[in-house]
């Protein structure tokens, strides 16, 4: 299992289990919101005399029960979001084995040496034309040789650098669901207390007042998730143009092994 | 009067040039084998594009190797060919041109 395995494997557990706990609050939110809100009615029927109609209670728990679940499901919406960025994947590995290889024919490139001194054949023959044409043909090769390295490095740099952008992009994918899920989690939390601090009858309006907040929070710290997902993947598109541009500025289409005339080619 | 050793230029066909020629070759085979698909670019915005001139650039460099294993073996036959042409004129045995001619064969 490669880096980025166990980063996007992370990713996916957390972003489980942040939707475990969001299914699990929608699903008892209503009843408990609804539960508490009756229950704060009738402690303040007992203890101020203010009675409160029905209407009145039914409207209140609609309106916290109603901005709990949106705030809830816009979760949902974001881990689906933060899912599908952590399909992207790819593979550094395979990316990286490859860019060795072809450092590898780069590195041999250099390696060549065509050098007209050690040509003994060059050295000894003095036949006017035929040996001129030998000798063009043998700086031409020196010159052609010296473009493969330079060529190999630029695909080289380019695997290696998305390489390096995909693990960088996943760290920063996994930062962002980590403080994203806390976000998430924090809601719930607040939800779910806030019920039960109701229930006890110890935290008088407060609750009310606080689940709004915690609904407006959530959406201020979603607005925030989405910002964070698309500055990564943002990034990861501008590292991404940067290393295309590299490729582009290989100008492939000068690469041409020049036929010197002593040559016979097939 | 042409000064050449015929020797000497069998060898830089044999010993240079053919041999640069096949390592020109097996480069090229080396990228031939390589095994990089589109997935290992991750389906991420914008690694489309890279693979994609990935790709050309990886084909372009490719072609340039094939054409430079031709030229490189080209010069390697021209170096026999012009052995046996000064083996002809100093009237080498018919055995020893056609060792050569079986060099060029081989190429």
């Amino acid at each position: 299992m490669s880096y980025v395995d166990v980063l996007r494997e992370q990713i996916i557990l957390q972003l489980d289990e942040a939707e475990i706990r969001v299914r699990d609050a929608i699903r008892v939110a209503p009843g408990l919101i609804r539960r508490a809100v009756e229950a704060a009615a009738n402690h303040y029927l007992g203890t101020v005399a203010a009675l409160i109609p029905d209407a009145a209670v039914d409207w209140l728990a609609d309106q916290i029960t109603s901005a709990a679940l949106a705030a809830l499901q816009d979760c949902l919406v974001r881990i689906a979001v933060l899912r599908e960025a952590a399909a992207y994947l790819g593979s550094p590995d395979d990316l990286r084995a490859v860019a060795e290889k072809l450092g590898g024919i780069g590195g041999s490139a250099t390696a060549m040496d065509i050098n007209k001194d050690a040509l003994d054949g060059l050295m000894s023959w003095d036949d006017g034309e035929p040996t001129r044409r030998y000798e063009v043909a043998v700086e031409n090769q020196v010159d052609d040789v010296a473009k493969v390295a330079p060529a190999m490095s630029s695909l080289r740099d380019a695997l290696r650098t998305h390489a390096d952008d995909i693990e960088n992009y996943y760290l920063e994918l996994l930062a962002l669901v980590t403080g994203a899920v806390a976000a998430i989690l924090g809601v719930v939390a607040a939800i779910l207390s806030l019920i039960a601090g109701a229930l006890t009858f110890e935290t008088g309006v407060g609750p009310v007042i606080g689940i709004i907040a915690a609904a407006l929070s959530l959406v201020t710290a979603m607005l925030g998730v989405v910002v964070s997902g698309i500055a990564a993947v943002q990034l990861f598109m501008n590292s991404t143009q940067g290393t295309s541009n590299k490729l582009d500025a290989l100008q492939i289409d000068m690469l041409e092994w020049r036929k010197p005339s002593f040559a016979q080619i097939k | 009067m042409a000064d050449c050793d015929e020797e000497a230029l069998r060898e830089d066909a044999n010993g240079s040039w053919q041999p640069w020629s096949l390592q020109v070759q097996k480069w090229g085979e080396i990228i031939d084998d390589l095994e990089l698909d589109r997935r290992a670019f991750s389906v991420a915005p914008g690694s489309n594009e890279l693979f994609s001139t990935f790709n050309t650039a990886l084909r372009s460099v490719r072609t340039y190797l094939s054409e430079g294993e031709e030229v490189l073996e080209g010069i390697a036959r021209a170096l026999l060919d012009s052995a046996i042409e000064y083996m002809e004129m100093e009237g080498y045995a018919a055995d020893e041109i056609a060792r050569v001619e079986r060099e060029i064969a081989a190429l």
